[in-house]
């Protein structure tokens, strides 16, 4: 599989799906210095099924707010402009993603690893105190992204990946190596340019499987906040939660590296995943909306 | 030529020397070993004493990078660092060191700076304010609200207050900003042409029309020689000033190319090589270029992932959309491009436009404007001379859009290759 081969599949499926407009409408008043929160509100509002998914997602036990939310403008109120933008984004992804056809793979666990790789890089970023931690879990949850379209989209290529991980007892990035010059993170890393994706979400899809060194072509491609995210995505392979593609005999392994540059150790991460599976429980209308 | 190619750059010249001198962001030139060569207005009001000749790593604190290993990677770094405490005063910046490869053997570094302290303050005032607007609406809600519910009320009431002020101190940071858009928006429209000549065989129309704020859009003609002009075409995302100057870099970078390479696909991977190394904001820009070659019927064109070209063939009044399979320029370096080659005749025409104008929106519809509608709007006015043509899609998607906010530029570039 080449890259020009990835170009040639789009133009027979015309290009790649669009996000909702109103993810578009968001990234535009993003970078508008005059928008105000009543601009957001309204956008949001304009797309009832968006705001419906939105209220129903910021209600439910992930974000925990001590009262009911009724509408937009409140929950930006309570959660930030930043926040709710993100998760239109994350909603409009999802429904994107949706209309991807052919899925041979189960999506259910496929999104339970992710949306775990998203809490538990949010709950690691707090521990070293990392800022913006709502940011970390985006770029967390939708960090392997590419290997969705490559299920829709290159089907045949997916499945002989796949099936090579399975055989060998290998992880599915390194199949993908062993069969093609293209991987999912060099996939996804299209999909969210093309989408407009934050760019840190960009940076987690992209540079995810690299090492530190190997990091570069984005300005943010060298901060730690990445490392969180590998970490956290070997750390949800090794406990098992979901399934990402890897052969099932693959045990990935916890090295220095991963820790080198945060201020964590290996004991902190096994205390914080003790609290995972009580997260990923309160996840579950997160979850219901990806599927 | 060379003359108006002198005249080009000197022009340009003169836009860069007022960017250099009004910006407020510090820029400074230096030496492979960090010592200060120049530095523009804006810095020197940072630093009490003459600046030049001193060291970068003396100027802040918190440059822990090797200079020297810049100029192997070519990679522009960024660093937080802060300057010492010259006068009395501390400011964080956002460095971004550009390595300056190519003036003989002296290699240089470019530095702009952001100073991020305003900003940096403002905003953990804005954080804290909210936690605790937070922190009291709880309490309320668990104490009830006859329960010492003046002092409460009190504290909101102050909170609120100060979350005003730091409003209405946050709302001046934002008019400094908007000024700057305002600087950029100028640049990047004295980048494209105001107008465009006709020759012998070609006759060009157009319209360009940046929207709120800068966008990235940029769009150029140029004389080839023996009769062949280049039409190019390029749309940076993204928006702000970093769009802005990538559409600047382009102009410069395209027309140096244009002039030394023939092939539409070669200029497009030179462009690419070098702007992935460039673009480090996720940004990404499409571009189309065309070399139209009226006295051999022949136009060879290349495209980077930009909205299809609208071809109309006279002779038997087909239209074609002018597909390319480029990716678009500023992600995979190993991206290939491939020329296109097809006959032309007098009478033909095409167009070329950037995706403001299929993605212009209607509240009213709720859809896009869309490709479907922009061909037949091409295909109805096939008998009108190219400049009511633009003129006519530029009012249809104008009613379309009614009072719909304008999300992105409209540009829109249209040649007709002439009846005898």
């Amino acid at each position: 599989m080449k890259l020009s081969n990835i170009k040639k599949t789009m133009e027979t499926i015309r290009e790649l799906p669009t996000l909702p407009l109103v993810a578009n409408k968001i990234n535009a008043i993003l970078h508008d210095p005059k928008s105000s929160v009543s601009d957001l509100s309204k956008i949001i509002e304009m797309d009832q099924s968006i705001t419906a998914k939105v209220l129903k997602l910021v209600n439910s036990a992930h974000y925990g707010l001590p009262e009911k939310v009724t509408n937009i403008k409140q929950a930006i109120a309570l959660l930030g402009y930043r926040n709710i933008s993100y998760i239109v984004m994350t909603l409009s992804v999802f429904d994107a993603l949706k209309n991807f056809e052919k899925k041979s793979y189960d999506r259910r666990k496929f999104w339970v690893h992710s949306i775990a790789v998203g809490i538990l890089s949010q709950n690691l970023a707090k521990e070293c105190d990392f800022p913006l931690s709502e940011d970390i879990f985006t770029s967390g949850l939708l960090h392997d992204l590419g290997k969705v379209f490559l299920d829709a989209f290159l089907h045949e290529e997916f499945e002989a990946i796949v099936h090579k991980a399975q055989k060998e007892g290998i992880s599915f990035i390194d199949a993908e190596h062993e069969l093609f010059d293209v991987d999912h993170t060099m996939v996804g890393e299209w999909m969210a340019r093309t989408w407009r994706l934050p760019l840190h979400v960009i940076a987690g899809i992209k540079h995810h499987h690299q090492e530190v060194k190997k990091r570069n072509g984005l300005s943010v491609s060298q901060d730690p906040f990445i490392d969180i995210i590998k970490l956290a995505d070997v750390s949800i392979k090794a406990g098992n939660y979901g399934h990402s593609g890897d052969g099932s005999e693959y045990r990935p392994k916890l090295n220095k590296e991963l820790f080198r540059r945060l201020p964590i150790t290996k004991q902190d991460v096994e205390h914080i995943m003790g609290g995972l599976k009580q997260d990923l429980s309160k996840s579950e209308a997160l979850l219901d909306l990806a599927l | 030529m060379e003359k108006k190619h002198e005249q080009q750059d000197i022009r340009l010249l003169g836009i860069y020397e007022r960017l250099y001198r009004y910006t407020h962001e510090i820029v400074l030139v230096l030496s492979e070993k960090g010592d200060v060569l120049e530095a523009n207005e804006r810095s020197i009001s940072y630093f009490s004493d003459d600046m030049t000749h001193r060291n970068i790593k003396d100027l802040f604190e918190g440059i822990e990078l090797s200079l020297s290993s810049l100029f192997e990677s070519e990679v522009i770094q960024n660093v937080i660092a802060r300057t010492g405490q010259d006068k009395g005063q501390n400011h964080t910046f956002l460095l971004s060191f550009i390595p300056v490869d190519g003036v003989e053997t002296k290699r240089e570094l470019l530095v702009i700076g952001k100073d991020l302290s305003e900003a940096e303050h403002y905003k953990e005032q804005v954080e804290s304010l909210h936690e605790r607007v937070r922190e009291l609406e709880e309490e309320r809600k668990l104490t009830g609200k006859t329960r010492r519910s003046r002092e409460k009320t009190l504290a909101l009431s102050n909170a609120l207050k100060k979350l005003e002020r730091t409003k209405g101190e946050l709302e001046k940071t934002n008019l400094t900003l908007t000024k700057e858009l305002e600087l950029a928006a100028a640049l990047q429209k004295s980048l494209v042409p105001h107008n465009i000549p006709d020759d012998q065989y070609l006759q060009f129309a157009f319209h360009y029309e940046p929207m709120q704020f800068v966008g990235g859009d940029y769009y150029d003609v140029t004389d080839l020689g023996d009769g062949r002009k280049g039409l190019f075409i390029a749309d940076v995302s993204g928006h702000g000033v970093s769009s802005a100057f990538i559409a600047a870099m382009l102009k410069i970078s395209f027309l140096n190319y244009a002039q030394k390479i023939e092939s539409p696909a070669k200029v497009l991977t030179k462009l690419n090589e070098e702007y992935c190394q460039v673009i480090q904001t996720g940004d990404f820009v499409t571009m189309f270029y065309a070399v139209i070659d009226p006295p051999n019927n022949r136009m060879t064109y290349c495209g980077a992932g930009h909205p299809r070209p609208i071809f109309l063939h006279r002779e038997n009044s087909t239209i074609e959309l002018l597909s390319s399979e480029g990716f678009f320029i500023g992600m995979f370096d190993q991206a290939e491009y491939r020329d296109k080659i097809m006959k032309i005749k007098s009478g033909d025409r095409f167009m070329v436009f950037t995706d403001g104008i299929i993605e212009a929106y209607s509240d009213d519809r709720g859809e896009q404007f869309g490709e479907k509608r922009l061909l037949e709007c091409f295909r109805n006015c096939s008998e009108e001379p190219i400049d009511g043509v633009i003129e006519n899609i530029i009012d249809k998607v104008k009613s379309f859009m009614k009072k719909s906010i304008f999300y992105d530029d409209l540009a829109i570039v249209a040649v007709e290759y002439k009846q005898p």
